[in-house]
């Protein structure tokens, strides 16, 4: 329900997307310190918030990263 | 085996929680225990989020005909709390009520106020020499927060403050909860008052917001609010401060640890998580099974208590390497100190900034801090939250920075 695609980057085949599962995401906000330029708190809730729904090829490592450290498993990357 | 003896509430686990929760994780994950009428308790990282994950099948509030409930603790406390103690799809109704001035954009403007009861705090003892931690520095900066974000009087933070630390370190049924259940009696007295006083004046307080919101078409009722209040009261001044009490406290027994974070203001978001992690603040919480199911290959009928330890599940080998060390910097941190699911704690934005906040301060004006360890007193009984009766510290005095809070 909260989240948005603030900016939706043209997809290219080789970008790696990101996905929040709106459901499972309950607003604890590990991912925005793992990677705050791909993901923001919403300030409805502290929701996800993509900021980036298509990652930088040099900002997939931390997109990974944010998506293990989610400890609802909110987020998965599509590649 | 499936059988124990555990008792979060005994004395043997306020001294031994990780040792004891360790066993469980080896040898019983899901483990049946006698006490408090008897229950499950649920050990494993993965179990816990998944019966966290599943309010259908795990209930935090039934009420049955006879008049009894049950609850979010083991045993179940007098006091509801909602929207904690609440199912789907009622709870999304207050939960919502809530998130707003707790989310993370509207907690952050609350920064500038909580420096400046840091400051009044560390001002009152900075001259001395001597304090204590808790009664001087860590309960007093979550109590003055939350009283002001409810809009109840912050000169009676003390009283708030100890009737909230007594009533979650006594044990049920004995004389001392009793006493701590009189004083918040008390407490819930100012509470109706205020909520009187905000229904005739608004204000521009959380109190005044929930008088005047309605649910479904119609005002909250007195004791509705007072539940909804409570929750507010207890889970922001106990839990805070035990968190800022043992992770200074630790700090202080490891000093190139404190050195690292005082030199670097950046490691402390990720700090923060791992101290969480590492102390747990809120050991357990407990669920209702609504019918028959299985939680990490044990069958459960329905109407079993079951205590889901984040305690035990924050050191669970599978999940978290090196589980037993404090690594500052530790991500992936997946720790469930907040709980996980829809009834992750509603305050957690306001406990980090409170805990950054302090300890900055702290850290900075009180370097050479000491603490005096066999004067230092935990919590007898860490069922509700594991802190502190007192941290005894000493220091090199320093000079008064002035604030703008005063009481």
């Amino acid at each position: 329900v909260c989240l948005r695609l603030q900016q939706y980057l043209p997809i290219k085949e080789d970008r790696v997307r990101i996905v929040v599962d709106a459901q499972r995401c309950q607003g604890h906000t590990l991912c925005a310190m793992a990677a705050p330029d791909l993901f923001s708190p919403s300030e409805e809730d502290g929701h996800a918030v993509v900021s980036s729904a298509a990652v930088p090829a040099d900002r997939e490592a931390d997109a990974e990263l944010a998506a293990a450290g989610c400890p609802e498993r909110a987020i998965t990357l599509e590649h | 085996m499936t059988s124990t003896e555990f008792d979060h509430h005994s004395p043997e686990y306020a001294r031994n929680w990780r040792e004891i929760n360790a066993g469980l994780r080896a040898q019983c994950p899901v483990a049946h225990t006698d006490a408090h009428d008897g229950f499950w308790v649920v050990s494993k990282h993965a179990d816990v989020a998944e019966v966290a994950r599943d309010d259908a099948t795990f209930s935090s509030y039934q009420e049955f005909p006879d008049g009894s409930r049950t609850g979010a603790t083991i045993p179940v406390s007098p006091l509801r709390q909602v929207p904690i103690e609440m199912d789907p799809p009622e709870f999304f109704d207050y939960r919502k009520l809530l998130n707003g001035r707790f989310s993370p954009a509207a907690v952050k403007r609350w920064e500038p106020f909580l420096r400046d009861i840091t400051t009044f705090c560390i001002d009152n003892i900075i001259e001395s020499g001597s304090a204590d931690l808790v009664s001087d520095i860590a309960s007093p900066v979550p109590a003055i927060l939350t009283l002001e974000l409810l809009g109840m009087p912050t000169a009676e933070w003390r009283t708030v403050s100890d009737v909230t630390h007594a009533l979650v370190h006594t044990t049920p049924g004995t004389p001392e909860n009793d006493t701590a259940l009189g004083g918040m009696m008390g407490i819930l007295g100012q509470i109706n008052e205020t909520i009187a006083a905000r229904r005739a004046e608004r204000k521009d307080d959380l109190i005044s917001e929930l008088v005047h919101t309605e649910v479904n078409g119609e005002l909250m009722t007195d004791a509705r609010l007072v539940e909804i209040i409570t929750l507010v009261m207890l889970g922001g001044v106990d839990t805070t401060g035990s968190l800022i009490g043992s992770s200074l406290e630790w700090l202080r027994r490891h000093p190139d640890e404190l050195k690292r974070l005082a030199n670097d203001s950046s490691l402390l978001p990720k700090a923060t998580e791992e101290f969480l992690r590492y102390f747990s603040p809120i050991p357990g919480l407990a669920r209702t099974t609504t019918r028959a199911c299985a939680v990490g290959g044990q069958a459960l009928e329905a109407g079993e208590r079951l205590f889901l330890s984040w305690s035990s599940a924050n050191y669970d080998e599978d999940v978290f390497e090196r589980p037993d060390e404090v690594v500052l910097d530790r991500y992936p941190n997946k720790h469930q100190a907040f709980g996980l699911g829809i009834h992750r704690c509603l305050g957690s934005n306001f406990a980090r900034l409170q805990f950054q906040v302090v300890v900055e301060e702290f850290l900075r004006r009180l370097p050479d801090y000491v603490v005096d360890t066999d004067a230092a007193e935990p919590y007898p009984s860490i069922a509700v939250v594991n802190g502190w009766v007192s941290l005894p510290i000493t220091f090199t005095p320093g000079p008064r920075l002035g604030s703008k809070f005063a009481l």
